[in-house]
């Protein structure tokens, strides 16, 4: 009776261990970084795909809204971008939108308007003090217990975005 | 709408006509629920921290509107063990809420490292479903008050299926003494796209383990032939058809609009909530007296 309680056991872990990397490999073909596991329809697979990408930009678009109005008609393109090439960090669609606004920084295209919304983002959540650099602006930020950030621009470059 | 008490044999808290609370609806909720015309909100456990609840929340509690926070990011159906950190924080916004129950969803989102930012489908396997009860029994350990678990919407569909999603769901169910949060959208949405017809599945499911209902609107795909389910527009009139089939065919504690994005005005949300309500019938008090809670 052992003997097949034992088969049963590994017969069992082996059946989740197949699961699992079953569902690894559906994930990867959701995400555009392989190809549709066997035995799923690839047409449906990427409509869910495309699906996803939608969602993930709407909701990063949400979590951080300044951001996309910073960027118009560029904020599509760029965050599928990426997308493309960053997985999705934990902590959902704002931990996503602020992992944007940092790949956008990095190759120098954010926007002033985001520039600074980033500025303050990161004084919000790490070092309560910050000086940083905008398009020869530079700004200086401390974060006040009770009374929250506080920022300050020696330089020319608008902060606020423009009234429609 | 009518303030009567709930249908005579509902099982679970009557929870009456509810809304997902969402930031951009807050004011047109408050002023719903103000009316005495909400009996409920469902909450997204993952956007509300237990210690900084927001006031707009706690004022509906003083309203008598009830809380049931929702969980999207448990996986229960993933083979990595649960979260223990994730249930804490259903739990602890229903001690903090007063909540008579909370809900998830029969899926999984991570696998493999990777977040796929979605609540994506299980196969329909034994192996699955051993998995997702190990899962929610676990999970229902740390929870201090009944859990629901809902159907979801999905284009694709694991090959290889060894049950119908009727039994799928019961088993679950029944496994883990878990009650249904019947997604009627989800429902409607699959069948749809080709996969098991709306009819079918509700007569296979244990109606009398029905918590509560949701039902919202998606939109067709630009360049695809499907229905995309993805809370953006208007509860569909197919959508609010089966709601009042089911609706016949057994009690329903509460029901719920789901919406996520284009938020409509509040005319036109206070018009589709008075649609769902009647689409429900009179079983489905909209009175936040009807509960008993106010």
């Amino acid at each position: 009776m052992k003997r097949s309680d034992d088969e049963g056991r590994a017969a069992g872990e082996a059946g989740r261990e197949r699961l699992a990397l079953e569902q690894a490999a559906l994930v990867a073909a959701l995400a555009g970084s392989a190809p549709p596991p066997a035995g799923f329809d690839s047409a449906r697979t990427e409509a869910a795909a495309a699906g996803l990408r939608h969602k993930r930009r709407e909701s990063a678009a949400r979590a951080w809204p300044g951001l996309s109005e910073a960027l118009g008609g560029r904020y599509a393109a760029a965050f599928d971008a990426y997308a493309a090439d960053v997985p999705l960090p934990p902590g959902g669609s704002a931990a996503d939108a602020r992992a944007f606004a940092t790949w956008i920084d990095r190759r120098g295209e954010l926007p002033p308007t985001a520039w600074f919304e980033l500025f303050r983002d990161r004084l919000r959540q790490g070092w309560p003090a910050r000086a940083g650099r905008c398009q020869g602006t530079v700004a200086i930020g401390v974060r006040l217990p009770f009374a929250g950030v506080r920022c300050w621009k020696i330089g020319s470059v608008r902060d606020t975005i423009p009234t429609r | 709408m009518t303030t009567s008490p709930p249908h005579a044999g509902t099982r679970g808290t009557p929870l009456g006509l509810g809304i997902g609370w969402r930031p951009e609806l807050a004011l047109a909720i408050h002023r719903r629920a103000a009316a005495g015309r909400l009996g409920f909100v469902e909450i997204i456990a993952e956007d509300v921290r237990p210690t900084a609840v927001p006031d707009a929340i706690l004022e509906l509690r003083r309203l008598g509107v009830q809380v049931v926070p929702h969980g999207v990011s448990l996986s229960l159906g993933g083979v990595d063990p649960v979260d223990r950190d994730r249930v804490k924080r259903l739990a602890d916004l229903a001690d903090r809420l007063g909540s008579p129950l909370v809900s998830e969803h029969m899926c999984f989102v991570r696998a493999g490292g990777v977040e796929s930012g979605h609540l994506l489908p299980l196969p329909r396997t034994r192996v699955a479903l051993d998995v997702l009860v190990e899962n929610t029994l676990a999970a229902r350990e740390l929870l201090p008050v009944p859990l629901a678990l809902e159907n979801i919407a999905s284009l694709v569909e694991w090959p290889g299926a060894e049950m119908t999603e009727a039994a799928f769901v019961a088993a679950a169910l029944e496994r883990t003494g878990s009650r249904l949060l019947l997604d009627v959208a989800n429902v409607w949405a699959n069948a749809r796209n080709g996969g098991t017809p709306a009819a079918d599945l509700l007569a296979g499911l244990p109606l009398d383990r029905l918590a509560y209902v949701h039902v919202a609107g998606g939109a067709d795909g630009p360049d695809d032939a499907l229905y995309h389910d993805t809370h953006t527009r208007r509860t569909p009139p197919g959508v609010l058809t089966l709601l009042a089939n089911l609706c016949r065919r057994a009690a329903i504690p509460g029901v719920m609009l789901e919406r996520d994005g284009r938020f409509p005005v509040e005319a036109e949300l206070f018009a589709e909530l008075d649609d769902i309500a009647a689409a429900a019938g009179a079983g489905v008090p909209s009175s936040t007296t009807a509960s008993g809670t106010a």
